[in-house]
């Protein structure tokens, strides 16, 4: 049976092959380690003569494509949950609310200039999103302990999260950082803008049941 | 035609008929099934191996399971309730797909 440091010298082989993510990783160094010892017990192989062999066996381009082949997968799997998630979001009573809302948002757009529009619907988000952060801080220190673990499940929610603040964002960032740019936006704002800040309440709500369906589905990720 | 080529293209029913006999497998131990039961002719590699369990894995034919073995963790995968389905489809599926080839060639060697 191999020690600690050995196996801590294939942990290290994978991670230098560009392979440092926990979900793969650990059952590829279980598959090498098996591999080494059936070379030690039944060729009366070194560890060192060993290592070498598997090195050979398992080179680097290999299990960099294992490593993307799960990345795609794991990729395609939350977008999946993510939209199953988000349409069964809108079922009739929701919708109802959300019509309210809308109009609670679109109304004020006659009566106030839509850069004031734009900054309610900001802070509508905020709201919603300090709310999100404080009902599922479980979710948030579990996800905050798992990449630490280096997961390639967290690498991908990282990226979708990227792409949904920037998506939130960025048509703030366009407005306070030179307003002529905005200008051509601003006559369809009051009808477009109260649906974005619905979509994107309806989004932080939809990451709940999103995450833990992911946890249940996919224990050794996420 | 080397004849690892032609296991190649059913190494998914052959991965799924072993997890179907055997309850739960890990990698390594699939390997080395599957070079016990084709006596040699097909080895496969993890490059192979591996992506087609993550993707059994991610439609939902095989539920997954993590042990603690000398020192290190193991991955077990096991067939679902759809991957024993699945496994019975694909197995039907080959036995037509062999009574296909069966027929093709048999007036030929004849």
């Amino acid at each position: 049976m191999l020690t600690m440091d050995q196996i801590k010298e294939i942990e290290n082989y994978c991670r230098q092959s560009g392979m440092p993510y926990y979900e793969v990783q650990t059952e590829l160094v279980d598959h090498m380690v098996e591999w080494i010892e059936f070379r030690q017990q039944t060729y009366g192989a070194s560890f060192n003569e060993a290592l070498l062999a598997m090195q050979a066996e398992f080179n680097p381009a290999a299990l960099k494509q294992i490593q993307a082949e799960k990345k795609k997968l794991i990729q395609r799997a939350y977008w999946r949950l993510l939209s199953e998630n988000w349409l069964a979001f809108f079922t009739l009573p929701k919708l109802l609310v959300l019509i309210c809302l809308y109009l609670l948002v679109w109304l004020p757009g006659f009566y106030i200039p839509e850069k004031y529009l734009m900054k309610a619907g900001i802070i509508i988000v905020l709201f919603y999103g300090i709310i999100y952060m404080q009902s599922n801080r479980n979710i948030i220190v579990q996800n905050v302990d798992n990449a630490r673990k280096k997961l390639l499940s967290i690498e991908v929610h990282n990226t979708v999260s990227g792409v949904m603040f920037t998506l939130i964002y960025a048509p703030y960032v366009l407005f306070w950082w030179d307003e002529s740019i905005a200008e051509p936006l601003l006559s369809s704002i009051k009808w477009v803008y109260p649906l974005y800040v619905l979509l994107l309440v309806s989004f932080f709500h939809t990451q709940v049941n999103f995450h833990q369906q992911l946890r249940n589905r996919y224990r050794q990720a996420f | 035609m080397k004849k690892s080529t032609l296991y190649k293209g059913f190494l998914e029913p052959i991965v799924m008929k072993l997890l179907k006999e055997q309850g739960r497998m890990y990698g390594y131990q699939i390997t080395q099934e599957v070079k016990l039961l084709t006596k040699g002719e097909l080895q496969i590699t993890e490059g192979a191996l591996y992506p087609l369990l993550h993707r059994l894995e991610e439609e939902g034919m095989l539920d997954t399971e993590l042990k603690e073995v000398g020192n290190r963790i193991r991955k077990y995968y096991s067939l679902t309730a759809k991957g024993r389905k699945g496994t019975v489809q694909a197995m039907e599926e080959l036995q037509q797909f062999m009574g296909s080839l069966q027929w093709m060639f048999q007036p030929k060697i004849s």
